[in-house]
């Protein structure tokens, strides 16, 4: 086991574009764990201190950070990226955006993992009526597309905050790894080391946990990083549309519809948050294309999420 | 008309110092080219349909402008900008109604020469307007609570009845009787919920009387095809002042972004939408545009409300506390600054409205001293209710901060707008803490004062007095006012009431925001009406100097989209 | 044959009257009042009630889908709440702008998508297949609206090429402003697709390539032109004709974030806004529009490799 694990390792590091991806992914996790150090001591800002009536220096003048007609200052000395409507830092937005966006991501992914995991494997497993009712309940999910069912669970349970989103990004996207779970268990289950356990009077869960389980991983953590990336997506995309992560608490899809309106004279706001996105979820599927060469050898890239 | 931030909204002129009180721009380039001729052909756009082409059923804020065209009844505001178009005139009605009993009867004879359009072509007699009264009860209108007045409204409401022995029409003459009197009866008797209605095309076309419509004002429907256009020609059997414009052609299905860039290129005159602050802000810094830029005050006033009843809000002081600690030129700075601070309720375009200039701050040593006095030294945790309709959670994000200044930790819900107000409107839905914003329906403070904090109108459902504010002084207060017909001893005692709620603190008043509207320089004759949105028969087409070259006026637009050099920005003040 | 048909078809229709079910579910959980959309803001009690009553929103919530179902079986799928038009029929003056949109894009995604693919998959590790591949997958990374916004901020706002967003009809503008309004659309959503296309080209055809036949036919001294045209691509398109019929499905039910940017009145806008506004009649119509596209390229794709491939059909 440890001898495979390091053969994935090496051919994962030979990998380079998987590799400058993982770096970034590794940076940008720092800069967020350490937003609030850095906008406090590096910027000298905050991101959720509004400067609606300030004024700052620049150029030897005093300027309003907001107009009186709301426009806000461009990058500048004082705001690296710009200042957003209300005179908050862009920067130190985007980095508490950043801890949100993958905390809530990466915990989306989780509970999707869990229930895909979970449903895949008892309609793998147990096949018959078990199997029928969910995988047509799996059919129906799926023939939802999938933002509209997103939009539409965000819409209704609104009120309650970053649990909601992680409970929507959850519930939407376990319908894929259930249906991968379910087609490989269907394979293993006829393989001989299961007729063996079985054979020696292993139970159900034994049998599930100990023998079919492990023989996931390499699927399962391809599938976890790649979900990953669409769950940044999808979570910027329900913020962009006001249901998902709700201000003040910055996510960078409702940084880019905050700063919408004003689009034509602050592009600052629209323009950051949306390269960050971009740069985080090529950094993923880059990484999740060098995992996948790495654990499943016999694969290509190209299948999709 | 519409209670939420969702309709765009009026606006004035929040161009650099603009006094209050100067509501409308006259004019800019509508005076240039001599007086208006007849003819011509006006394009506009709007992105919906028309709610609808029907006077009973018409409530959205720009299908209005529309429905004024096509709807005329027996009266009508002057076609004169600011305060002054607030003065009624007789239209369809030979001449203002005799007012008889006390102010409860309302004596009216319609012109002899008044007559229904194409395809009718026939004379408009009294029963016209008694059928248009009953099939308001009968349709469900939105209008119908303006007519409880009326002699057998409320049985006719309940749904018990399907006619008004308060509208008695015999012949040319038509009477209104009512319950009690009312002043404002003669102005929700303009809106065009009462305009004339053909019993026998309504019969005929129950359903569809939006594709049958029959025009008693200076237009009538040539053509609508909905989400493409909807084409009017002058109707020649107005028996008013006819129309300076041939036809009006509203193209719909066009987003406000592409009608103002079709603006900008000459291709259209005009657009049903209040400028985004974007392009707000943009062209009133081009010496052309700005002047091309109508900006007026539309009636409203954003608040915030507090349910009087509940803790911490049952005591006067932390509502005055929270009054203080509020920077309302901050909040305005999110409306880009359309418009301007409220420290009154009633905005200032309305007749008679006199600014108050309450609570003008922030003073927070004062709001902190007013909430240790009520017991809350350290502030207290709330939740604060609002939409997600822009600027709303700017807006609500901006209040958030100046509440925390004085130790008030609010927590921002924000829903959708329509779902927000119909839960703020729930009583049972115990919303303590939100935002609200009520544009006037009729350019009389009893608009918001009556409907808004009268205690004695607290309702269950659909309850508009968000604080579930009741003081029997202030209601006295409102329903003396009501009864007062003289015009500036009634603009007193509002203003009066204006003061005591200012001082009871029920609401804390933010902004009264303005709209904008952009219009083609081919274009004369308009301006914001108080009531109407713009009156289509005032419209002309004159020879004006063509737009400057699109890339010019992109050049100059562009400039301001880069950060501006600080001499700018300090002159903008 | 006849049989697997029948049974497939029973299925679809159960999995779209699931999908119902759960829609259905999903806003009964709302709060509110939806007869006050219609009746108005002054709207008395009594008003109300009579409203709930007409609509029978005062019914219990199975007798309300029992209802619904039955009614839209037989083609009546109810009046909006908001604009009082029949739903059907909004849909059907939607459908021809989101058709437009879908259409257009997937030419716009095969033409860019498919060649890249080829190319890089002829010379496999090499710098132009490196290359391609990193673009590709910045098309699938990147957020649909953003990318929008940007064309719309570049190619509209700063150099005038094009125009804000909105639609024009053909039949009303004529096809070229047709085209004109949809081609910054058309790019946006054809980008993330093209990315899909490109590494799944790619993907086939290595895939293809290393098969035995492939083997035998280059053994047989052919030509790697003749080759590639004739045996490798002939087999890696038909996985590619398969995604390409799921993908015009799932975008037929409306690209939600693109018509939102670009101001398309499509299906996707609208089914955005009837959820925002509560419009439940119209929410049940754009999203029960949606999956039947979905649940239909399905039952297609099943059939067809169903009847191709015995296998599969002995399996379930």
């Amino acid at each position: 086991m440890s001898e495979a694990t390091r053969d994935a390792a090496r051919r994962f590091l030979r990998d380079r574009w998987a590799v400058v991806g993982l770096a970034f992914l590794i940076a940008l996790s720092l800069a967020a764990l350490a937003a609030p150090w850095i906008s406090a001591h590096v910027l000298h800002q905050s991101a959720f201190q509004l400067h609606m009536m300030d004024r700052v220096t620049l150029d030897g003048r005093s300027v309003d950070v907001v107009s009186p007609d709301g426009i806000p200052l461009g990058p500048n000395a004082h705001y690296p990226l710009g200042a957003d409507l209300v005179g908050r830092d862009v920067l130190s937005r985007m980095l508490v955006g950043a801890r949100l966006s993958l905390t809530v991501a990466a915990l989306g992914t989780a509970l999707a993992m869990a229930v895909g995991l979970l449903v895949g494997l008892l309609a793998g497993f147990y096949r018959g009526w078990a199997d029928t009712v969910l995988s047509r309940f799996v059919d129906a999910m799926m023939s939802i597309p999938i933002l509209l069912l997103a939009i539409a669970l965000a819409s209704v349970m609104r009120g309650g905050g970053v649990g909601v989103v992680i409970l929507v990004l959850g519930l939407v996207n376990w319908t894929y790894l259930a249906r991968i779970v379910r087609a490989e268990v269907l394979s293993l289950r006829e393989r001989e080391f299961v007729e063996a356990a079985r054979a020696l009077g292993a139970s159900d869960a034994s049998i599930l946990i100990r023998h079919l389980v492990p023989n996931l991983v390499g699927s399962l953590v391809v599938f976890a990083t790649l979900s990953l990336a669409g769950n940044i997506l999808l979570e910027s995309a329900l913020s962009f549309l006001g249901v998902g992560i709700q201000p003040p608490l910055p996510s960078w899809g409702n940084m880019i519809q905050e700063g919408l309106t004003f689009y034509s004279v602050a592009w600052w706001i629209v323009l950051f948050p949306g390269l960050a996105i971009l740069l985080t979820v090529v950094s993923l599927n880059l990484v999740g294309d060098g995992l996948r060469d790495a654990l499943c050898p016999g694969s290509r890239g190209g299948s999709g999420t | 008309m519409i209670a939420s931030a969702l309709a765009a909204v009026a606006l004035v002129c929040p161009l650099a110092g603009c006094a209050p009180r100067r509501t409308a721009i006259a004019y800019p380039a509508g005076s240039e080219g001599g007086p208006p001729k007849r003819g011509g052909h006006a394009i506009f756009v709007r992105e919906e349909d028309p709610d609808y082409l029907d006077p009973a059923l018409s409530y959205g804020t720009y299908s209005a402008a529309v429905d004024e065209a096509l709807f005329h009844t027996l009266l009508d505001y002057d076609g004169v900008p600011g305060p002054a178009g607030a003065a009624l005139h007789a239209d369809l009605a030979v001449s203002l109604p005799e007012v008889r009993e006390g102010g409860t009867l309302y004596a009216f004879r319609v012109r002899p020469d008044a007559k229904f359009g194409a395809p009718l072509h026939r004379h408009i007699v009294a029963a016209d307007f008694k059928y248009a009264m009953e099939r308001l009860f009968k349709v469900s209108s939105p209008s119908v609570a303006f007519y409880r007045r009326i002699v057998g409204a409320e049985r006719a409401l309940a749904g018990r009845d399907s006619v008004l022995p308060g509208v008695i029409a015999r012949g040319d003459s038509l009477y209104f009787r009512l319950t009690q009197p009312d002043p404002t009866f003669i102005q929700v008797l303009s809106m065009p919920f009462t305009a004339p209605i053909a019993r026998e095309m309504a019969e005929k076309y129950p359903g569809s009387m939006s594709q049958h419509t029959v025009a008693t004002g200076p237009f009538q429907v040539a053509e609508f095809v909905p989400r493409r256009r909807l084409l009017l020609v002058r109707n020649p059997d107005y028996c008013g002042t006819p129309a300076w414009l041939d036809t009006f052609e509203l193209r719909l299905g066009v987003t406000t972004t592409n009608g103002v860039a079709l603006i900008r290129r000459g291709q259209i005159d005009g657009g049903f939408f209040d400028l985004p602050a974007a392009d707000f802000a943009r062209l009133r810094r081009d010496p052309y545009w700005s002047r091309q830029i109508d900006v007026a005050d539309g009636l409203s006033t954003d608040y915030l409300f507090m349910n009087v009843r509940k803790p911490p809000f049952n005591d006067v002081r932390v509502r005055q506390a929270i009054s203080w600690a509020i920077d309302r030129r901050a909040v305005l700075k999110v409306w880009a600054g359309k418009g301007v601070t409220a420290g009154e309720f009633v905005p200032l375009g309305m007749p008679g409205a006199r600014a108050l200039h309450a609570y003008e701050g922030p003073d927070l040593p004062r709001a902190r001293r007013l909430l240790a006095a009520a017991g809350y030294p350290h502030g207290f945790e709330t939740t604060l209710y609002g939409w997600t309709t822009h600027p709303g959670p700017l807006e609500l994000t901006v209040i958030q901060q100046q509440l925390a200044e004085v130790g008030i930790r609010a927590r921002l819900d924000l829903g959708e707008s329509v779902g927000y107000t119909s839960m703020a409107q729930d009583t049972s839905r115990h919303i303590a803490f939100g935002i609200y914003q009520w544009t006037a329906d009729y350019p009389d403070p009893s608009n918001f004062f009556d409907t808004l904090l009268n205690g004695r109108r607290i309702a269950a459902l659909f309850n508009n007095d968000l604080s579930l504010f009741d003081d029997s002084h202030v209601n006295d207060a409102i329903e003396r006012a009501m009864a007062t017909a003289d015009d500036s001893l009634r603009a007193r005692r509002w203003t009066d009431v204006d003061r005591a709620v200012m001082r009871e603190a029920p609401i804390v008043t933010l902004t009264h925001p303005y709209e904008a509207r952009l219009y083609a320089p081919r274009l004369g004759g308009w301006y914001r009406h108080i009531t109407r949105i713009l009156k289509l028969e005032d419209l002309y087409v004159k020879s004006a100097p063509p737009p400057p070259a699109l890339a010019a006026a992109r050049a100059s637009g562009e400039r301001s989209v880069t950060p501006r050099p600080a001499t700018a920005r300090g002159t903008a003040r | 044959m006849t049989q697997l048909i029948v049974r497939r078809m029973l299925w679809a229709v159960l999995v779209l009257l699931l999908v119902a079910a759960i829609t259905f579910l999903i806003f009964f959980a709302v709060p509110g009042h939806p007869a006050e959309l219609i009746a108005g803001k002054y709207a008395s009690p009594e008003t109300i009630a009579r409203i709930e009553q007409r609509l029978g929103l005062d019914q219990p919530l199975p007798l309300q889908f029992l209802r619904f179902v039955t009614h839209a079986a037989r083609g009546d799928w109810g009046y909006s709440y908001v604009s009082q038009q029949p739903v059907l029929g909004t849909l059907l003056v939607a459908f021809p702008k989101t058709l437009s949109l879908t259409f257009g894009a997937a030419v716009v995604w095969l033409l860019i998508g498919v060649p890249i693919g080829i190319a890089s998959a002829l010379k496999p590790g090499s710098w132009l297949d490196r290359g391609s591949m990193v673009l590709a997958l910045i098309g699938i990374s990147a957020p649909a609206y953003w990318i929008g916004l940007v064309f719309l901020k570049v190619f509209a706002d700063m150099l005038g090429w094009f125009p804000l967003g909105d639609y024009a009809e053909a039949t009303q503008s004529g096809v070229l402003a047709w085209a004109h309004h949809l081609v910054l659309p058309w790019i946006t959503l054809a980008l993330l697709y093209a990315g899909w296309y490109a590494r799944m080209t790619r993907a086939q055809m290595l895939d293809v390539a290393s098969r035995d036949f492939v083997r035998t036919a280059r053994a047989k001294g052919l030509s790697t032109p003749a080759i590639v045209s004739r045996h490798i691509l002939r087999n890696a398109m038909l996985p590619l004709v398969t995604m390409l019929g799921m993908d015009l499905a799932a975008l037929l039910g409306g690209a939600v974030l693109t018509e939102t940017v670009f101001g398309i009145p499509g299906i996707g806008g609208l089914a955005w806004r009837a959820i925002r506004q509560r419009d439940l009649p119209m929410v049940m119509g754009t999203v029960m529009f949606a999956a039947t596209w979905i649940v239909l390229a399905n039952l297609l794709v099943d059939l067809l490799y169903g009847s191709l491939d015995p296998r599969i059909r002995h399996e379930s």
